[in-house]
């Protein structure tokens, strides 16, 4: 062959791996509101930074005449670019080739793009859709599984990992997305479960539709393992855009730093929470008040909204925010609160991310549902994530700090380097309610007027306990501060917080209770 | 070998096998679908104002009524826009979490299973 004949050869074997699945696999994608894989990849990366590993790659299998069917990239592209400007690792499983689905090969192909972001630091984009395990590959096609979720697990705090779900995602291969950090889902196109709706009719004789079992609004809203909804794959593309301005490359660096901006004017922080501990109000607008720009971007918005996670700048400077959310449940902790918040504790934790916590919350739900959900031990890994956290912990008490939830929200006890609350803040062993009917019981009882003599002693408990002032004489907080100091206090306490260090006994590793 | 007893039948991956219950298995709740209708109560408490009457239009956000508890007023908003029907509660009333507190009928007919 002449080396213009090999050029030729060159371009004519690209173009055929480039076409994927074909055509009419392509219009059938199209059809039912996907992208392509390769449309995906260069819709999310910067543009022309996609740079392609493993485009000749082949499967290998020789079983139910599959040596005799080419599958382009064996069904999956795999390569590096940049996301404005940040290096990351990124593969996009590609259903028009035999439905996307993993071979060895296949995932061969997406460990080794995985060692490369272990090794050089750099994030994982993950794009699944596919059918699920090769069948014709048998136990192979499992290894591969394996050895994904091993390596999801390496990186897991090493550089950041990201699911984008778009299209099936089924039996086996939702373990890779639920060992990651954050999962993209969208409207009508993802599709997540274990057992699909066939088989749980069969088994149970229960009816279900696919989305009602495992589409994007149930793993955004009921069941938590998606942490971001979008309704198209384009708002999707952006929502992960945006979460790459706020979290570091690896555990190793910073958050990149952006210009100080100002809260914006129409935040005003005197008027969010209102005197009155009984009424509700938005947590995210006290943060709005506070953080640069008046921007936050929340994760897991629709689901355990009764606490609020996610990201905003204070000075330029990423910091992981967690807030109760007296607006909904009364911003109660329970099961699913408690879980979704001690996960982003943790990711803020391993990657050098600054916490700031807002408490108001008057305790942990009652109910024989949360009892026997386990509230316990679920409830127990917020103390843990709070406590194991050696990045700086700023805790702003707004108004109720009441309990085992005043403990619990990231109190001096656990660690925190600067607890500061409102003038409006009550923290106090329970309720002014609880308290007084515990402490009085023999003495409310015997009064001539019960009710009477309970209100005083209420209203005498309230007047004493229902204050910062009781945790301040005992410096269990730092200083009692107005709202309209507190973004000044909160950017002085990150500022000198900067270069915190703080040891732990050596060990193995520590033990959570999940 | 002794043979267990109380065997029930288990199928998974299309493969039948014996096996014993757990507790919590055999307590389960067969899966039905949620009533679109249906305002469900999210937290338990009592119900201290309705500012609802059957046959109100509202619509989705508006709020119809407030549950105190946990030391709270919370407001129930509306799910949707439509008619308010069936109202299940009175002021007073002690409230059970996923308990149906009203229904709000669709005012497109035919759009309600």
């Amino acid at each position: 062959m002449s080396p213009s004949n090999k050029h030729i050869d060159f371009h004519k074997r690209t173009d055929q791996v480039l076409r994927g699945g074909g055509n009419k696999a392509i219009e059938r994608q199209m059809a039912l509101g996907k992208l392509t894989a390769r449309d995906r990849i260069h819709a999310l990366l910067d543009a022309g930074s996609f740079h392609e590993y493993d485009l000749f790659v082949e499967h290998r299998c020789r079983d139910f005449d599959m040596d005799k069917k080419e599958l382009p990239g064996d069904g999956v592209i795999t390569g590096t670019g940049t996301i404005i400007g940040h290096p990351v690792c990124i593969y996009a499983q590609d259903f028009t080739v035999a439905g996307g689905s993993l071979g060895l090969m296949h995932a061969r192909k997406i460990t080794k793009i995985m060692d490369h972001a272990i090794k050089l630091g750099m994030p994982i984009i993950g794009i699944n859709d596919s059918g699920g395990a090769r069948i014709q590959e048998g136990v192979d096609s499992l290894a591969g599984y394996g050895e994904i979720f091993y390596r999801n697990t390496l990186a897991s705090g090493i550089v950041p990992q990201i699911s984008v779900i778009l299209g099936p995602c089924a039996g086996g291969a939702v373990y890779s997305p639920a060992l990651t950090d954050f999962v993209f889902v969208v409207d009508k196109i993802s599709k997540m479960f274990i057992t699909g709706p066939e088989v749980i009719k069969t088994v149970l004789g229960e009816e279900i539709s696919m989305e009602d079992l495992g589409g994007a609004r149930v793993h955004a809203e009921i069941s938590g393992n998606a942490h971001f909804y979008a309704p198209n794959e384009l708002e999707c593309f952006h929502q992960i855009k945006k979460l790459f301005t706020f979290i570091p490359w690896n555990n190793r660096e910073k958050a990149e730093r952006f210009p100080p901006r100002p809260p914006k004017p129409s935040h005003d922080i005197e008027r969010v929470v209102p005197m009155d501990s009984r009424k509700p109000y938005d947590v995210r607008d006290v943060i709005c008040a506070v953080c640069d720009n008046s921007d936050f971007f929340e994760i897991h918005k629709n689901w355990a909204a009764n606490i609020v996670v996610g990201f905003a700048r204070f000075d330029g400077e990423t910091i992981g925010v967690v807030a109760n959310q007296p607006m909904v449940l009364a911003g109660v902790l329970d099961v699913d609160s408690s879980d979704k918040a001690a996960r982003f504790v943790r990711f803020c934790d391993a990657f050098n991310i600054p916490l700031v916590t807002f408490v108001d919350l008057p305790g942990y739900l009652p109910g024989v549902d949360q009892e026997h959900a386990g509230v316990i031990r679920h409830g127990a890994k917020l103390l843990y994530a709070f406590s194991e956290a050696t990045v700086p912990k700023m805790t702003v008490i707004l108004r109720k700090a009441y309990g085992g939830g005043y403990i619990a929200m990231c109190s001096r006890h656990l660690g925190a380097d600067f607890v500061i609350a409102w003038p409006t803040a009550e923290i106090a062993v329970m309720g002014p309610e609880g308290a007084a009917n515990i402490i009085f019981r023999n003495e409310i009882a015997s009064a001539a007027d019960p009710d009477a003599f309970r209100k005083q002693k209420v209203a005498e408990y309230t007047e004493k306990f229902a204050n910062p002032y009781v945790a301040a004489a005992a410096g269990h907080i730092d200083a009692v501060i107005t709202p309209k100091d507190t973004r000044d206090f909160l950017i002085h306490a990150i500022q000198i917080a900067g270069h915190k260090t703080e040891s732990r006994p050596v060990r193995k590793h520590g033990i959570p209770p999940f | 070998m002794e043979k267990p007893e109380n065997l029930k039948i288990i199928v998974v991956g299309g493969t039948t096998y014996e096996t014993r219950f757990t507790k919590k298995f055999e307590r389960r709740v067969p899966y039905s679908p949620p009533d679109p209708r249906h305002v469900l109560c999210v937290i338990p408490g009592v119900v201290r104002a309705l500012f609802v009457k059957p046959g109100s239009m509202v619509h989705a956000h508006d709020r119809l009524m407030v549950i105190e508890a946990m030391k709270m007023e919370n407001d129930v908003l509306a799910h949707r826009d439509g008619i308010i029907r069936n109202i299940q509660v009175a002021v007073g009333d002690v409230v059970t979490r996923g308990r149906a507190l009203m229904d709000i009928e669709s005012e497109r007919q035919g759009t309600d299973e």
